[in-house]
Order: C-alpha cells, then sequence, then structure tokens
C-alpha cells in the first residue's frame, strides 16, 4: 500500500546504506579498541563467559558504595563493579547489585558476612536478595559452547538458503554477508553501549540470525518470481520493484516483534531489559540489512559479475585478437572484421530461429488444462543472471510485466508455469459459475490467436 | 456431501481443541510450574573430581553420588528437591526456597569419609563420656579427633558399605543393619577380631562403636543401648557417608522467593502489555482479517500454556521472554498471508480466489520464517546455558505452534468468513480503493 506508491530509488541507495552500517561496525570496533586497551578485554563479558559471582542484595537501611567496596576489599574482592538499584517508594542506596570475577560458588560464607557487616539484614531482606555464580571451568565451556553455536545456526541458514533457491550462490552469499553484518552490529553496538555480553545476547545473536534471514529469503523469493514476470525490464528496476512490493510486509513483521520486545523493554525486571535490548538491537539491525542491503547487493553483485566478464576480455585487449591479426597487415585486419561480421550473422540467425520456435510452442490450442510444454524456467533465470545481455522481451511479457500475478488465460498462452497455470484453471472454473462474491468479470483474454 | 461437512467437523475440531487446552491450563497457578528464578529458590550444578582411587567417573559413581546427595538434601526437611544427573559427570540440584543456602552449600560439598577402626576398651570408654576426645564438639573441619587418632588402623570403609537401614532387634531393642560390599574382607577381619570393639568414624569424629560378637561376612548388625533416634540417624550417616569422590560447586543460581516474586509481577505484565498491543496493532491495520487472526493469536497462547503445563515444563523468565517474543513472530505468518491477500486483491481478483491464492503463496515464505527460527532455537537449547535453555524452549515449541494457528486457525475463520459472505467489501480486508498501485519507476 503506502510503500508501493513511493518512488524510492532503494538500490540507488545501497552505497549510502553500506556505508552507515560500516560506520556502526568501525565504531564499534574503534570502542573495541578501546576497552581492551583500558580494561584488558574489547567487550565486556557476563557472568557466564568469565565465571565470578552476580549478587542482588536489599538492606533495611540506606548503605553507601563504598561501605560495600570497603568491606568487599577486605575479603579480597577488589574488581567489584557495584550499582544501586532503585525502585518506587524506597529510598535510595537499599538495593544493591554487585558483579565480581571471584567465585564464590563453594564457599559463599565470607561474601555474606562481609556484605552482612556494611548494614542490617533481617530474613525478609535476604529473601529479596540473589546470588548466582559461575566457576571458571565452565565459563570456559559456555564460551566455547557459545562460539560453537553461532558457526553451527550460520552454516545451517546458509545451506537452507542456499537449497533454497537452488544452489543459487549469489542468493547464498547475500545472506551470510547479512547475517554476518548483523552479528557485528550487535558486538559493535554493545561495544559502543558498554554493555554485559552475555549468554542472553547469544540467545539474542542466534534468534536474529534465524529471524533476519526470513526477511531476507522473503525480498529474494519476490525478486525470483519478478524476474519471471518483468523479463526484459533492467535487474535494478526489478529488484527495486521488489524490494517495495514487499516493503510493508517487512516493516509490519518489524513492528509486531518490535512491539513485544518495548514492552519487555518498559515493563520487564532488569533481568529481560537485557534479553530485549540485544534483540532490539538485533531485530531492527536485521531488518534494516534485509530490506536495504541485502536486496540491492543482489542486483551489484550481478553487475559486479557481468563487469567482470567485461574486464576479462579488456585485459586481453593488448594482444592480437585472431591468428589473421596476429598475422598483420590491413589484409589480415579485414578478414578478421569479417570473420567477426559472419559469426555474428550467425549468431542473429540462430536467435531467430529460437525465438520463433519458442512463439511456436507459446500457441496452444485455447482449453483450461495446464499445459504440459512449460519453458524451463529455472534455466531462464540461471540465463539472467548470467553475464549474457538481456534477451528482447516477448510482447505478452511486457505487458503484464506491471502486475505481481499474470491474467491465467495468458499464462497458459504462454505456456507460464505449472503453479501459475493450476491457479488459472481453479479460477476459471470458479468465474464460470455465478459468484455472488465476484466484484467484476475478470479481464477477457486479449492475445488469443 | 464432505463440502457441506466440512465446516462444522472443522468448527467441533476447534471448539475442542481450545476446550482441551483450557482444561489443562486451570487452575493455572497449578498448573503453570514457575521456575526457581521465579518462585524463589536454588540451583546448584556439582562438579564430580576424580581422586587417585576413582581416576573415572563412571555412571556408577554418578549414581551413588545422586543417591547421597539426595538422602542429604531430603534430610533438610525442604519440599521437592529435583536432582537430575547433567552430563557424564555432574549432577543439578534445584531445591525450592531454601532458608538457609549456606547450610545447602555445605551439605552438597561434605565428603563425608566413614570409617571402621579396632578401639582399645581405654579409648571406648573415654569416646563415649567425653564428647571433647570423641570430637563431636569443638573440632574444626578435616581435623582429626583424638579418639581417631589413639584407634587402631581403619579395617574397614564405608565406601565399602552397601546399605544400612535402623531396624529392631528379637527383643525389641532399637538397631542398625547392614549390608556389605566385600563379604570376603569383612569376614576375614571381623574373624580376626572377634571379641574386640570397633569404632565408627564419620569425618574422623567418633560416631559410635560395638563389639563384634561373631564372624559377619555380607550382613550385619549393631546393637546396643540406642534409642530410636540415634539408630535412625545413624544408618543415615551409615549411608550418606559415602560420597565417593570430592564434589564441587561450578553454577549456582539462589533467588530469594520476594525477588523471584517481583519478576514475575514485572514480566507477567510486560507480557501482557505485549500481547495487547499486538491484538491492538493487528486489528488496526489488517481490519477483518487481523481480528480473525487475532482469535488465531489466543488459541495459540492457549495452546502453548496447554503444552507447558501437559509436559510439566517449567516457566522460567528468560521462557516467559521467549514467550512474549513468539507472540509477536507469531502474527508475522498473518501479516505475510494478508499482504498476498491484498495485492491479489489489488491485482482484481475476486475475494475467494484472492483469499486462496494468499495462502497458497504465502505458505512458502510462512515456511521459510518458521524453519529459520526454530534453527536457532533448536541450536540454542542443545548448546545454551542453563537459563537461556527456558527461552530456547518457549521460542522453540512457540514458533511450530504459530505455524499451526496461523496457517490453519485463521485459514479457517477467513474461510468462514468469506463463505457466508459475512463481509464482501475490500476495505475490510485492507485493500480498499479499487485501483491497484501505480508501478514504481526508476
Amino acid at each position: 500500500m503506502f510503500f508501493r506508491r513511493l518512488n524510492w530509488n532503494v538500490v540507488g541507495w545501497f552505497r549510502t546504506v553500506s556505508a552507515i552500517s560500516y560506520a556502526i561496525i568501525f565504531a564499534g570496533l574503534l570502542f573495541m579498541g578501546y576497552h581492551w586497551v583500558k580494561d584488558g578485554s574489547p567487550l565486556r563479558l557476563g557472568l557466564s563467559f568469565t565465571g565470578g559471582t552476580d549478587l542482588t542484595i536489599k538492606y533495611s537501611k540506606p548503605v553507601t558504595k563504598d561501605a560495600l567496596a570497603a568491606a568487599l576489599a577486605k575479603i579480597g574482592v577488589t574488581d567489584a563493579r557495584i550499582n544501586t538499584l532503585s525502585k518506587p517508594g524506597e529510598p535510595l542506596g537499599e538495593r544493591w547489585t554487585i558483579e565480581t570475577q571471584h567465585d564464590f560458588g563453594n564457599n559463599s560464607a565470607p561474601l555474606n558476612a562481609a556484605l552482612d557487616s556494611v548494614g542490617p539484614r533481617t530474613d525478609k531482606d535476604r529473601e529479596a536478595s540473589a546470588i548466582s555464580t559461575v566457576g571458571p571451568s565452565l565459563s570456559q565451556e559456555y564460551l566455547l559452547n557459545a562460539i560453537k553455536a553461532l558457526v553451527i545456526a550460520i552454516a545451517i541458514q546458509f545451506l537452507y538458503v542456499a537449497f533454497r533457491f537452488g544452489w543459487n550462490l549469489i542468493f547464498g552469499w547475500v545472506c551470510v554477508v547479512a547475517l554476518v553484518r548483523d552479528s557485528l552490529m550487535m558486538i559493535g553496538i554493545y561495544a559502543i553501549a558498554g554493555r554485559r555480553v552475555d549468554d542472553a545476547f547469544l540467545a539474542a545473536v542466534l534468534t536474529v540470525i534465524g529471524y533476519s534471514i526470513m526477511d531476507t529469503i522473503v525480498i529474494l523469493d519476490r525478486i525470483r518470481e519478478n524476474v519471471k514476470l518483468m523479463d526484459g525490464k533492467p535487474f535494478d528496476t526489478i529488484v527495486n520493484t521488489s524490494i517495495l512490493q514487499t516493503m510493508t510486509r517487512s516493516v509490519n513483521t518489524l513492528a509486531t516483534v518490535v512491539i513485544t520486545l518495548v514492552a519487555l523493554l518498559a515493563f520487564g525486571g532488569a533481568s529481560l531489559q537485557n534479553f530485549a535490548f540485544a534483540l532490539l538491537v538485533g531485530i531492527c539491525s536485521g531488518g534494516y540489512h534485509s530490506i536495504f542491503f541485502s536486496a540491492p547487493l543482489v542486483a551489484v553483485l550481478q553487475k559486479r559479475t557481468k563487469r567482470s566478464s567485461i574486464f576479462r576480455r579488456s585485459s586481453l585487449a593488448g594482444q592480437p585478437k585472431s591468428v589473421a591479426a596476429a598475422r598483420g597487415g590491413a589484409a589480415g585486419a579485414a578478414a578478421a572484421q569479417r570473420d567477426r561480421e559472419a559469426v555474428a550473422a550467425a549468431r542473429r540467425a540462430r536467435r531467430d530461429l529460437e525465438r520463433q520456435g519458442a512463439s511456436r510452442k507459446t500457441v496452444p490450442p485455447p482449453r483450461y488444462k495446464r499445459s504440459q510444454k512449460d519453458i524451463d524456467f529455472e534455466q531462464l533465470e540461471n540465463r539472467n543472471f548470467g553475464a549474457e545481455l538481456p534477451r528482447k522481451p516477448a510482447p505478452e511479457a511486457e505487458h503484464h510485466a506491471a502486475e505481481s500475478e499474470i491474467d491465467p488465460l495468458d499464462a497458459q498462452t504462454m505456456g507460464l508455469h505449472d503453479e501459475a497455470a493450476e491457479l488459472g484453471h481453479e479460477e476459471i472454473t470458479l468465474n464460470l459459475g455465478d459468484d455472488p462474491l465476484a466484484p467484476e468479470p475478470e479481464p477477457e483474454p486479449k492475445t488469443i490467436p | 456431501m464432505w463440502n457441506k461437512l466440512k465446516r462444522p467437523v472443522q468448527s467441533v475440531l476447534l471448539l475442542a481443541l481450545v476446550g482441551l487446552c483450557v482444561w489443562a491450563i486451570v487452575p493455572i497457578q497449578k498448573k503453570i510450574h514457575l521456575g526457581l528464578d521465579l518462585q524463589g529458590g536454588a540451583r546448584v550444578l556439582l562438579q564430580l573430581n576424580t581422586t587417585k582411587d576413582v581416576p573415572k567417573i563412571t555412571p556408577e559413581v554418578q549414581n551413588q553420588v545422586e543417591l547421597v546427595i539426595d538422602r542429604r538434601v531430603n534430610s533438610m526437611g525442604v519440599s521437592e528437591p529435583v536432582i537430575s544427573k547433567a552430563g557424564s559427570d555432574r549432577l543439578l540440584i534445584e531445591v525450592p526456597a531454601v532458608k538457609n543456602a549456606d547450610q545447602l552449600e555445605k551439605l552438597l560439598k561434605e565428603v563425608a569419609v566413614l570409617e571402621f577402626k579396632i578401639l582399645p576398651q581405654k579409648v571406648s570408654q573415654r569416646a563415649r563420656s567425653d564428647p571433647k576426645y570423641a570430637g563431636t564438639v569443638g573440632l574444626k573441619p578435616g581435623q582429626a579427633s583424638q579418639a581417631y587418632l589413639d584407634g587402631g588402623p581403619v579395617v574397614y570403609s564405608g565406601a565399602e558399605l552397601k546399605s544400612a537401614s535402623p531396624g529392631f532387634g528379637t527383643t525389641g531393642e532399637p538397631q542398625v543393619n547392614f549390608v556389605t560390599k566385600d563379604s570376603v574382607k569383612f569376614a576375614k577381619m571381623t574373624h580376626e577380631n572377634t571379641g574386640n570393639i570397633m569404632g565408627i568414624f564419620l569425618d574422623k569424629k567418633w560416631v559410635s562403636d560395638a563389639t563384634i560378637e561373631s564372624t559377619i561376612s555380607d550382613s550385619g548388625l549393631i546393637h546396643g543401648s540406642f534409642t530410636e533416634e540415634q539408630v535412625t540417624t545413624l544408618a543415615n550417616e551409615l549411608n550418606a557417608g559415602a560420597l565417593p569422590v570430592p564434589v564441587t560447586i561450578i553454577e549456582k543460581d539462589d533467588v530469594g522467593p520476594i525477588l523471584g516474586q517481583e519478576d514475575l509481577q514485572k514480566s507477567l505484565l510486560a507480557s501482557i502489555v505485549g500481547l495487547g498491543l499486538v491484538l491492538i496493532f493487528m486489528a488496526a491495520v489488517y481490519r477483518l482479517p487481523g481480528v480473525l487472526a487475532d482469535l488465531a493469536l489466543v488459541v495459540y497462547v492457549l495452546a502453548l500454556l496447554a503444552l507447558l503445563s501437559v509436559a510439566h515444563a517449567v516457566l522460567t523468565l528468560p521462557g516467559i521472554a521467549g514467550f512474549v517474543l513468539s507472540i509477536g513472530m507469531a502474527v508475522d505468518a498473518n501479516v505475510l498471508i494478508f499482504e498476498r491477500i491484498k495485492e491479489e486483491l489489488w491485482a482484481g481478483k475476486s475475494l475467494r480466489v484472492a483469499v486462496r491464492i494468499g495462502f497458497k503463496r504465502a505458505f512458502t515464505s510462512v515456511f521459510d520464517s518458521h524453519f529459520t527460527t526454530i534453527v536457532g532455537a533448536g541450536v540454542l537449547y542443545m548448546l545454551g546455558t542453563g537459563t537461556v535453555k527456558g527461552f530456547a524452549y518457549t521460542l522453540f515449541w512457540g514458533t511450530a505452534f504459530s505455524l499451526f494457528t496461523a496457517v490453519v486457525v485463521t485459514r479457517f475463520f477467513v474461510d468462514v468468513v468469506v463463505e457466508n459472505n459475512l463481509a464482501t467489501s475490500k476495505s475490510a480486508y485492507g485493500a480498499g480503493g479499487n485501483v491497484a498501485p501505480a508501478e514504481v519507476r526508476i
């Protein structure tokens, strides 16, 4: 609806879009370098990956941060990050969170004693407290598993996309490039925001990978469909139209997920907010990439393969082009020219023949049955993706290029693929009966010879 | 025939499904089990460490430790502790709302060593009368009592006992019955020491002693002037003492019940707000089909809750996050389908045809979206840490269920509306204005 009317040249924005995502990733790298120099680790890894102890504690009376730090320093904890948590209706300084890389899992008695020495804690306060610890051996295992999970997930998605698009490598790579960018962008934003990368972050990355790839698949699917329907149009136009056609859908699916995440971020507790933030960053970056980056990338890659084949030819420019030219002289050049013309004429003749053959195929008697003589569209499409020049469109195809769905009768006359023919078949049967719902009769077939 | 019966049969099936779901989840407080992070409690992961004597943690060793820990935790008197194996050399202990977490920690780690020693008469007498000498008071952990040092060599160890149980002798006096593992060794030892006093030491503390009256091979009994309570304690110590390997706590999550309650309330509020916003969004953007999708979404929420109840799954805080996220994702399938229907309507198709093509054409995309999300959730479930497993679980099943509700259930609702001509205007489907959008040119 709304987006279809826009005259956006999304493909033309590719450089800007790519530059923005590069800028965020680069800024993230800068921050990671800064953290590396300052804190010794590029990212602030969470409890599950570093090991240590996380505490949420409550006192009956407000205590100061310095008092807590002093008490912790007495039992040898100097790396603690101490933050206050406030709850409406409570005085500040009663609730605290403490993060340290010391492992108190096996013996928490000294820790509890130190905390008790700071201020009064009743049984009820203890019930509003929490402690979690992860031992160093386990945290290494978790980190390893996290990396393993990422690699496995990306590999499965790559295989699935490749399978989905008939092992078409351009589509497969586009998806993987987008996934890698999503992951880098999430890491970059986490580095900039200085947030902890913990198991919730890993969960978010894996979810985002699965989610944003489907967004990409939907757009690529539409491109593939439009390559058939808009045969003969410049590839850029096909891609651009596909993006705009699917944009409402992309934006709406994003919106439903973003809505729930915003609810989690606004109303969920501290631990859910961590989840929601990571997912929100990832889902937004995934949406941005699949709409504005992946689909235009298909057009860019297609152009690049074309250009590279041209380069390959022009790199031979310095060398003699034929045996005749190598022999030298005007006679040799003329002979070469004649040869070329002869070859071109032969090629033209062959193409004309082919076209005639094709048009003969497309004129079956008008009956409502699935056409058996389908054109192999996989083959046609692959041809279009190769470096060849676009074929001259058949007049029928051009006529209906604007519609997302070809008129079923035309589809039959043109011998279109199974699906459309089948649908056309159903539809025509339906409309022959008096369907009260049909708002208007289907348009008359125009091109029956 | 079938065409006439199709819709009524489908309606009955759908109603039955909803009824079953509601039956499974009412009353919700009893049927949905909350995780320890929401109801408060401790979750401890124990690592079994190898020793010189036990170079490899075999399944038998793991079973033995599980048994011992189970007895110890149960003796604490907490309600419903859950002890399960994790991997080949770990144990997971989940205890709801313990008052004294330090005590639990101590209880789990203690490698109580049970030993039998032959004691001289003097030592036995002094140990009975002097608790300090026996080591039952004022002994630091790891320190040996004087009675232990004064006793003879260790003749048998607790690890070599199969079981012990309290019982009563022929005259009705309380006694402890026990079964040995190495009957030959025990028989030889008791034969050599008949008439001597054998003392029982737990962690080098004197616990009890008794005179060996005859040769004992595989089963024996300890009797004396015991009270019933003493007999039970002694039997428990004989059983529980034999933790074959030392253990360490490698992960611990202990959440106080009040904190858990607060988290539960916040996350419930967030889920209800999230669900409400999605319902409003769908109805506002897609009009009639949006409302139908909302109905299907309610069926989805019921079905997922029913699954959690029937599968005895535990709803954790990350699990709620997965649930809320899956609500947002569940309607994605409907967005795909309804956008397609709109396009078909704009292309001049009749309503019935547009609905049929819309569902058919959008299905591949819907399947893609579910498949890719399920892969992510599945990998996370297999390799994630303990806490995010709950997130992966609800996301996995939520996505699988929404494939059914968003496609089949919504389709049913839309078909019923279209077939009965309940709404024939295109604008009810969001495709108002009969003008197809202009083609985009660049």
